[in-house]
């Protein structure tokens, strides 16, 4: 089992790889849900619901995958 | 020591990597920094992952024009990472947001709004610096 330490680093190394290529994402990914874990997608869907029963059908642990939601790419979010 | 904020350039988002645990069970995710919102905030999506309950009732939030009851949750803790390699955990309550009528929508809406790291956690010490010009946002901490 992965530290709390090791588990943040790689957090921290799949976000970095996500904002390095966040505009390639949103093109192909526009407007679903997708799970990232060592710098790669492995998982998308429409909503959070089907993802994680996708990666439960996949036997992958969903606590340690990164989970983004990606807008197209012609809008913006203001929270 | 600091606390690496990450700076999405294209979404123009400010995002801090994070484990979010309660008793028995963790996760890994991030937090939108978000200096507008007074609370730090679950998003749903992440409640169902560490199974939060939704039981104690707080306040409405109002949010994007629209109305949401949130839920607290007291033994919420959220662990950062520093430059150096150290952890540093921050005990929260932390909210959660459901809409306040019975609308379906509305809650598949909830599955777009991402995890807010509010002022609430500020409050408790910590400095932002944030120039985005040079590529350089953190948090920083006098206890850490």
């Amino acid at each position: 089992m992965l530290s709390d330490l090791e588990m943040l680093q790689s957090s921290e190394e799949d976000l970095e790889w996500f904002n390095k290529n966040s505009q390639q994402i949103r093109e192909k990914f526009a407007k679903q849900i997708i799970a990232i874990k060592d710098k790669k997608i492995i998982a998308n869907a429409k909503n959070n619901k089907e993802l994680l029963k996708k990666l439960e059908e996949e036997k992958i642990d969903d606590s340690e995958v990164l989970i983004e939601v990606i807008s197209s790419p012609n809008e913006i979010t203001i929270l | 020591m600091k606390i690496k904020i990450l700076f999405d350039e294209k979404s123009k988002v400010l995002r801090i990597p994070a484990l979010l645990k309660i008793p028995h069970k963790r996760i890994k995710s991030d937090l939108v920094l978000d200096t507008g919102s007074p609370h730090t905030i679950l998003n749903y999506t992440d409640s169902i992952r560490l199974g939060v309950p939704h039981t104690f009732k707080d306040k409405i939030v109002r949010m994007g024009g629209r109305i949401y009851q949130s839920y607290l949750f007291n033994k919420f803790e959220i662990v950062f990472k520093t430059d150096e390699n150290e952890l540093v955990t921050e005990v929260i309550p932390i909210m959660i947001l459901k809409p306040h009528g019975l609308n379906i929508d509305e809650l598949e809406e909830l599955d777009e709004f991402p995890n807010l790291l509010g002022l609430d956690l500020l409050e408790k010490g910590y400095k932002l610096f944030c120039d985005l010009k040079n590529k350089e946002t953190f948090l920083e901490n006098g206890k850490i």
